[in-house]
């Protein structure tokens, strides 16, 4: 008899399991029989992912992928019922385990059908033709509203938390919506940025029930602190960057509630974290030489213009802006980089009103 | 560890070390060669390879495959040593890079097999622990699982659905995302 995949002792069969790194082959692997199911569902399994996740720090997403917004696939009567109301439409979700590496071996193109957001949140999707995505982690998805309003969403089994953010000046405004209650809420005093600074409104990162923003000083016009706005406890925290850190930055969360940052200095790329609020140290873990990853045309032949785009802290995920390249995904956890060549973003990068928006981790 | 007792470094860095597959079939390899296998190295370490060391667990097609790979990744494991000793500079990291491509596209070569070859390989791989090997067997199913449906996959091995409706539909709503 012809030796048969589910004859293989049960350790090897386990170890093939954990080799397979994409998440949707993951499950439908899961969905072809028991003994799978079994082994994939079974805890042991599912702490092994995680602990192989934690040994390099990041752990990359079942659900990573890019929200983008396409005024083509909308229909014709949402655009009319909202013409007057806004711009803005449902983004759609292209999960990136669908984009084809830049570089290396050969694997077929499949056939893109981006997710709509309305697949993650149920009902919400007219709702959710006012809103952009600009941030996202874990079930926490910030959303902005095109009328200024940042909005967080917190999709955690069946109830949410909508957050919605205006920053002005040196005040943030905010007020919440609970799925539960049904009913919004507005706290009575909005906090006041500490006097000399002002947010970056485009540099929002949250989780843990909190969103941080850069800080500019007023007279330097230097990104000098992160402020946290603290949902809960109605109160703000600040921390001071590492006066070290030279060069472009980007915010995002950390897997244990800490702060991560990126900087981007030239073509080096240096990784911050700042572990917990009573700690006021920032420990620089990784230092990268983008050079070695970005393709060698790109790197010799011209000195490109890099900047960093989105970041995800917890799925170790940045997108990277190639000047004359593109777009490409680079992995923190085993320093993959992807070229996003795929047509849809392609577009979407041309079109004033198709956007690559954001990140779902 | 290595060292005791043998006085002469040459005789033991050319010791040979004879396998025996399951049907009989004799093959002579270098301690090197062998030793990328930890249950030999273990045999190795405890003397018990006079007389050449049976392998009824793996047929003569299969063990030639695996000495194959054996050979193969023992060069590259003595170059790695030798490298950090003597060079470190451009020139030699320039050699290196196209040492470990010419690897990758033996590995890759080496993967071109059918598939209940590849099973027995794996089987061998695990029965005389050889890390490497096994990693890359492995990895070639579970790569091969890659974009596949869940129809495809059980085509694929020969797999029968055994899962009821009610736990397929199980499945299905909880990871609805996967299946779009």
């Amino acid at each position: 008899m012809e030796k048969h995949l589910l004859h293989l002792p049960t350790d090897i069969t386990y170890k093939i399991l954990t080799q397979i790194s994409d998440p949707a082959s993951l499950v439908h692997a899961a969905s072809s029989c028991k003994l799978w199911r079994n082994i994939i569902m079974s805890s042991s399994f599912l702490d092994g992912l995680k602990k192989r996740r934690l040994s390099h720090g990041f752990s990359p997403s079942l659900l990573l992928g890019f929200f983008y917004q396409d005024n083509t696939q909308s229909s014709l009567h949402l655009w009319q019922r909202y013409k007057k109301k806004g711009y803005s439409l449902e983004p759609g979700f292209m999960p990136t385990s669908i984009l084809l590496p830049a570089t290396g071996r050969k694997e077929g193109h499949n056939a893109v059908r981006p997710l709509s957001l309305g697949t993650f949140i149920e009902g919400f999707v007219a709702s959710l033709n006012f809103y952009e995505p600009i941030a996202s982690q874990n079930s926490l998805l910030v959303l902005c509203h095109r009328s200024q309003d940042a909005t967080i969403l917190d999709v955690v089994s069946q109830s949410f938390r909508l957050v919605a953010v205006l920053t002005t000046g040196n005040r943030i405004f905010y007020s919440y919506y609970c799925s539960k209650s049904r009913s919004w809420w507005k706290p009575s005093t909005f906090p006041e940025i500490m006097p000399g600074l002002f947010v970056v409104s485009s540099s929002a990162s949250s989780g843990h029930g909190c969103i941080h923003w850069l800080c500019k000083n007023l007279k330097s016009l230097m990104v000098t602190h992160v402020v946290t706005l603290h949902v809960d406890r109605e109160e703000l925290s600040y921390l001071e960057l590492p006066s070290e850190a030279k060069g472009k930055k980007l915010l995002a969360n950390y897997a244990d509630g800490g702060v991560l940052l990126l900087i981007l200095n030239d073509l080096q790329m240096s990784l911050c974290k700042h572990k917990s609020e009573s700690d006021s140290d920032w420990v620089f873990s990784q230092m990268i030489n983008m050079a070695d990853y970005l393709p060698i045309n790109t790197v010799f032949l011209s000195r490109p213009k890099v900047t960093l785009e989105i970041f995800q802290g917890k799925s170790g995920a940045v997108v990277l802006w190639v000047e004359k390249e593109g777009l490409f995904l680079f992995s923190l956890s085993d320093r993959s980089v992807r070229k996003l060549d795929n047509a849809v973003l392609q577009r979407s990068t041309t079109c004033a009103h198709m956007r690559l928006i954001g990140c779902l981790a | 560890m290595a060292s005791a007792g043998s006085g002469d470094e040459k005789a033991a860095a050319a010791a040979m070390i004879t396998l025996i597959s399951s049907d009989n079939e004799k093959f002579e390899v270098t301690e090197a060669t062998a030793t990328l296998s930890q249950t030999i190295r273990h045999m190795i370490e405890d003397g018990c390879t006079d007389g050449g060391v049976p392998l009824p667990n793996v047929t003569s097609k299969i063990l030639a495959r695996v000495i194959e790979y054996c050979k193969k990744h023992a060069t590259a494991a003595a170059g790695e040593e030798g490298s950090s000793s003597s060079f470190s500079d451009a020139a030699f990291l320039e050699v290196d890079r196209a040492f470990l491509e010419e690897l990758e596209e033996f590995d890759d070569a080496f993967l071109e097999v059918d598939r209940a070859t590849l099973f027995d390989l794996i089987l061998a791989a695990n029965y005389l622990d050889i890390k490497g090997l096994l990693n890359l067997t492995c990895q070639k199913v579970a790569d091969s699982v890659k974009g596949k449906t869940p129809e495809q996959i059980r085509e694929m091995y020969n797999i029968v659905n055994d899962l009821t409706p009610e736990e397929e539909a199980e499945i299905r709503r909880e990871t609805q995302w996967a299946f779009e």
